[in-house]
């Protein structure tokens, strides 16, 4: 079937490279009117398959045998969507975002990131629609690449390299990972690719496999113990690119592990147990690392573990169902983690581009020394407090309507016959619950700390409305959150198409689509009845006397009212207490003796460290340092050394052939 | 019906704080205040000024109300002798529990807006009590989800049967008592928090709205004492039998309303508030008791066989 | 009804875990010799009058009404106010809470025609408690209220495994309690005044 847009699309990803060659002013216009056209093709793939259904395949260029075919199901349709708003939502905020950057930067340099940024949204994609296994491996480290040129924005600074570095290191492992599952299943003379997978998995142990293809997608997506490199590279890249790969990217980790799970029928039992476990794990590790963390991106991609693992939730106990036979729990669960996927995405970009706007206008990442920003940036606060409130799932926005749908699986699947199921279940839904707590707990703190009180620095009282083309993006975003959350009707059907890949029957769908509805309607009331009463109470202010006065200080007078205002640190205090070894927090601080009459000053510093990175990466990598130092006398440097290494080398092969033990 | 249920609730919420108050009363041996003096107050409270903060932005004008609608909202969905609440479908109570949390974050940034280091404290301590006590509450739901096998406030209410073992009373008793206590932690009253303290720094709830005044400080009582209502709604719920005339299921409603504020008086009387950095531990002990209550009900519904 | 006293008896151990005071321990103690006097009479079915003579005795009056009392009067000549703990009282919940999680889970793949398996696992959940307070108490006296909750979960596995209760193995339950009670209260107070208190930091003072 031919088709115009794929045409379009090659188009595009030949002319991107001229973006080099136009000067400063006009790369972002150019670069933007790319995304458009890259977005509207991604939406239009994405309707079509939503209107007419089934599975679309066609060759990129007809004709033209060397270029993939593209295979368009629901669940790539889904992800298509998913890409094309994102980037879209990405490159709007880019444009206020490097402002301030064109002065500093060169044209090659900002030509760079542009094309590297467009490059991204072609590899990604080419990954959701790709099956045959070079052009999907391409199209991976094309992504893998791209992201690592974004992430290296401010490359003059030596730790944004090593992160970097770090960040591609990872993503190589995952994808050597992967590219060898790959290869091992065409050696077994199935086809390369996730075509192969097919007959694989009808004829292979499934497990082994699937575990190795679970850790090369999960190092993308950020499983925990896999994640360690999303807290650092989320924070060095700049926001807009932050809210692209949190928002996008990491979802494509879960394409791959949805797809290779379309092929398996079998063994879902072991599957989806080890999903919910890995995934509960995920987000409560998450959840509880961001709740120390005062850089707030780097909260901000803890928080993406956490959502990851949420969504993981809902794919296991899905899956878990599936094996035992219970439709409600398969199709609700499954469909709240897909639906989960949109969600995130949304709220998790609008938080990175207020982060952002943040950023531009006080120039630190700091919560410590933000604070009061919500009267010099409204626009800013209100949008981030849209985002919070729907990152915790409340009602009545989009957050809320995935979990409800997961939570409405689980306590389905409450009755099922095995008790220690149930037991299981309960631990699903207090795994759930708990994560949501926690994250009201961060997101109050963070909200608070960062826009309300006093500012905390100078830095902070500085700080003014940042442009209106970074409102607009956000606000884009915002409108579809309001709308999942009030209308998910329409949203939950289009992600039962992708369920049914997965899910024999999708009934308990359509049976909970007027119960979603009665959440919408009940969502929409709380909207009306706050309108109301905040009508009667301005009625009410008019009549009465208002005045205002400092806060109540109990007596102090004299210090900055920024001073003895609640930090961070001591928000997060009452809960690091209550979790000790588990999150990594570590104080410098004297205390002060008691034959001290007269305290010296003091200097007091918290720093916080991910207990996996620390256990898995750092301390194997010290142990290989110390190892390796110890053996460094054997490299002398003098000639005659060496030689004697030759020649004992060549007296050691001889008397092992002598002996016949080679 | 729910009309009757909302009626029902409001008049509750207008008797149970004077109620507590002078249960506290003659219990100390004072005279204590008149039944509807709180209600007058609240009234009063609405007719007055208020006074702002010059550091507090429109956040602090704009959350008690919107945490009030939260609340009063979350009304709607309570059941009464059988019928529904206004609103009511399956999986409601997840609504209505999630609703309450985002009362909560409500308070918590209206608190945090006045850059106050005692109203931060309040709130800091606010939001880690509540997130612990949700496990309890969610574990009791899920015990009566697996017990009735229906999801909603109506069903699970009509569908709970007692007397098939004499396991059922102890479900009752034991999520009555659970119920009182996270009743207990999330309106801030002892042992978690002392409404009568007059220290900040001892102070949980008291703090976290020391600011408001006037209107808004109306509505925040206003919500307190809907909040009490709220569980005492869930509690009575359980004790009502579908067998008797609506009209006595009014009557008993209205006693164990009114005995669910006397038994908080008196739990408030008689007990010393934790130390503070105890609360954690009382609260999670909440949530294993509720745990206990499940494999209860695994052994009611013969899931978890023991001889 | 068995099941439900015992499942109380459960809900007391998880606030044992939390106690901090000896009154309330002792009170806890007291209310677990009462429940256990209700499983005991609910349990029989043997309505001999020395039979109910001894089970009266031995439960209520030994575990619930004797035994609290000499504890009381132990805590008050060594003046033992409050116990301070090496796990903070959040974990303890915890560990409780999974000991019982545990012995539910362990025991309910047991079959057994002689074992009642709905007080074998809260009896094996109540040893491991007990363990579990003296291994955590700062305070020599916890050591005796570990014990005390350790032989309440043995009289529940002599429930467990038979209908009718083994007069021999009663007999040496009760001595075990007389005997540990008695010499830990006896020599307890001597070892209040040869240290400066009961902590048991101060036992380490012994070694060589």
């Amino acid at each position: 079937m031919a088709s115009m847009e794929s045409v379009v699309f090659v188009g595009i990803s030949i002319v991107s490279i001229l973006v080099l060659l136009i000067p400063r002013r006009s790369q972002y216009y150019f670069s933007l009117f790319l995304h458009v056209f890259l977005s509207l093709i991604g939406f239009l793939w994405a309707v079509r398959s939503l209107l007419e259904g089934g599975t679309k395949i066609f060759p990129m260029i007809d004709g033209v045998t060397y270029l993939p075919t593209l295979t368009i199901d629901s669940l790539s349709a889904f992800f298509v969507f998913l890409i094309s708003f994102g980037m879209l939502t990405g490159i709007l905020f880019a444009g206020g975002y490097l402002k301030p950057y064109r002065k500093k930067m060169s044209s090659l340099e900002l030509g760079i990131h542009h094309l590297a940024f467009i490059w991204l949204h072609i590899s990604m994609l080419m990954v959701a629609v790709l099956r045959e296994g070079t052009f999907f491996l391409l199209a991976w480290e094309m992504m893998s690449v791209s992201s690592f040129v974004l992430i290296l924005f401010e490359a003059g600074k030596t730790e944004t390299r090593l992160i970097a570095l770090n960040y591609l290191i990872q993503m190589h492992v995952g994808f050597v990972l992967i590219m060898g599952a790959m290869m091992y299943v065409q050696s077994l003379g199935y086809a390369f690719g996730f075509d192969g997978l097919a007959g694989y998995f009808s004829q292979q142990p499934i497990l082994p496999l699937f575990m190795v293809f679970f850790i090369g997608f999960g190092i993308k997506a950020g499983f925990v113990p896999l994640h360690t490199w999303l807290p650092h590279a989320h924070p060095a890249a700049p926001s807009h690119v932050s809210g692209v790969m949190s928002g996008v990217m990491i979802k494509m980790g879960i394409y791959g592990l949805l797809r290779v799970l379309t092929y398996i029928h079998t063994d879902l039992y072991a599957i989806g147990l080890i999903i919910l476990g890995v995934s509960m794990f995920s987000g409560l590790m998450g959840v509880m690392n961001a709740i120390t963390q005062h850089d707030i991106k780097k909260l901000l991609a803890y928080h993406s573990i956490e959502n990851i693992g949420i969504i993981g939730m809902g794919i296991g106990a899905g899956l878990l169902g599936v094996a035992l036979n219970a439709p409600i729990l398969a199709a609700l669960a499954f469909s709240g983690g897909i639906l989960h996927i949109l969600n995130h995405s949304l709220f998790k970009s609008l938080l990175f581009y207020g982060a952002g706007s943040v950023y531009q206008a006080t120039h630190t990442r700091n919560v410590e020394q933000l604070g009061g920003l919500m009267k010099s940036m409204p626009k800013t606060a209100f949008l981030f407090l849209l985002g919070s409130l729907s990152i915790c799932g409340l009602p009545p926005f989009n957050g809320f309507i995935s979990e409800f749908l997961i939570y409405m699986g689980l306590f389905k699947g409450l009755g099922l016959d095995i008790w220690y199921l149930d037991l299981s279940m309960l631990a699903s839904i207090l795994g759930l619950t708990l994560i949501g707590g926690l994250a009201i707990f961060c997101f109050t703190k963070v909200f608070s700390i960062t826009f309300l009180g006093s500012p905390r620095s100078p830095k902070a009282s500085h700080a003014k409305e940042v442009a209106d083309d970074m409102i607009l993006s956000k606000v884009l975003v915002g409108v579809l959150i309001v709308a999942i959350g009030l209308f998910p009707n329409i949203f939950v059907q289009w992600v039962a198409q992708v369920t049914a890949l997965y899910v024999p029957d999708i009934t308990p769908i359509e049976n909970a689509l007027p119960t979603l509805m009665k959440v919408g309607i009940a969502g929409g009331v709380f909207i009306v009845i706050s309108l109301l009463l905040l009508w009667v109470r301005s009625r009410q202010q008019k009549q009465v006397v208002v005045d205002y006065g400092p806060t109540w200080g109990c007596g102090y007078t004299g210090a900055n009212p920024a001073v003895h205002q609640y930090t961070a640190t001591s928000y997060a205090h009452n809960f690091t207490e209550l979790v000790g070894p588990l999150v990594g927090t570590k104080t410098h601080y004297k205390q002060i003796a008691e034959e001290e009459i007269f305290p010296q000053q003091r200097h007091f510093e918290t720093h916080s460290f991910d207990v996996f990175e620390q256990a898995l990466i750092d301390k194997p990598a010290q142990l290989m340092r110390s190892t390796s130092n110890r053996h460094e006398s054997f490299q002398t440097g003098k000639l005659t050394h060496y030689l004697i290494y030759v020649f004992a080398f060549l007296v050691l092969v001889f008397l092992l052939t002598y002996f016949q033990i080679l | 019906m729910a009309a009757l249920s909302l009626l029902m609730i409001l008049i509750s919420a207008a008797v149970i704080p004077g109620i507590i108050s002078i249960t506290k009363a003659k219990l100390s041996g004072r005279k204590g205040i008149t039944l509807f003096q709180p209600l007058k107050d609240i009234l009063r409270l609405f007719r007055k000024g208020s006074v702002y903060s010059t550091t507090a932005s429109l956040i602090f004008q704009i959350t008690p109300t919107i945490h009030f609608a939260g609340i009063a909202l979350a009304l709607l969905f309570l059941p009464f002798s059988g019928g529904a609440g206004l609103l009511s479908f399956s999986g409601d109570f997840l609504f209505f529990a999630y609703l309450l949390a985002f009362t909560k974050f409500m308070l918590i940034i209206n608190a945090m807006d006045t850059g106050s280091g005692f109203e931060g404290m309040g709130a800091n301590r606010e939001a880690l009590y509540s997130m612990l006590v949700e496990p309890a509450f969610f574990t009791i739901m899920a015990s009566l989800v697996l017990l009735t096998g229906y999801a909603s406030f109506q069903e699970i209410y009509n569908n709970v049967h007692f007397g098939d073992s004499s396991l059922s009373y102890l479900f009752a008793a034991v999520s009555i008592y659970l119920l009182v206590q996270i009743a207990m932690v999330e309106n801030s009253r002892l042992p978690v928090d002392d409404p009568r303290t007059h220290l900040e720094l001892t102070m949980v709830h008291e703090v976290m709205v020391l600011d408001n005044s006037g209107f808004d400080l109306g509505l925040i009582m206003t919500g307190n004492a809907f909040k009490f209502a709220i569980y005492g709604n869930l509690i009575a719920n359980f004790l009502l039998p579908q067998s008797f005339s609506l009209a006595t299921n009014v009557i008993i409603y209205l006693v164990v309303q009114v005995l669910f504020a006397v038994i908080i008086g008196s739990l408030e009387s008689f007990r010393a508030r934790n130390k503070i950095a105890n609360n954690p531990q009382f609260i999670i002990t909440l949530s294993s008791i509720a745990l206990l209550l499940f494999f209860s009900v695994l052994i009611i519904t013969h899931k978890l066989i023991l001889e | 009804m068995a099941t439900l006293l015992v499942i109380i008896f459960a809900i007391t151990l998880i606030y044992l875990a939390i106690s901090e005071r000896p009154i309330m321990q002792n009170r806890l103690l007291g209310f677990q010799g009462l429940l256990l006097f209700g499983i005991a009479i609910v349990q029989t079915t043997d309505f001999h009058p020395s039979h109910i003579v001894f089970i009266v005795s031995e439960t209520l009056l030994v575990k619930a009404i004797a035994i609290p009392f000499i504890l009381e009067w132990i805590r008050k000549h060594n003046k033992v106010i409050r116990t301070k703990r090496m796990v903070s009282g959040t974990l303890s919940v915890v560990i409780v809470t999974n000991l019982l999680i545990i012995s539910f889970l362990l025991c309910s793949n047991l079959h057994n025609n002689h074992l009642q398996t709905k007080f074998f696992s809260v009896a094996t959940a109540s040893v491991l408690a007990g363990i579990f307070f003296i291994i955590s108490n700062r305070n020599v006296y916890s050591h005796l209220i570990g014990y005390l909750v350790m032989e309440n979960g043995i009289f529940l596995v002599s429930l467990a495994v038979g209908t009718e209760m083994p007069l021999l193995i009663n007999m040496a339950i009760v001595l075990d309690i007389f005997f540990g009670v008695l010499v830990l209260g006896v020599f307890l107070r001597r070892v209040g005044r040869a240290f400066e208190g009961t902590d048991i930091d101060f036992l380490s003072n012994l070694k060589d």
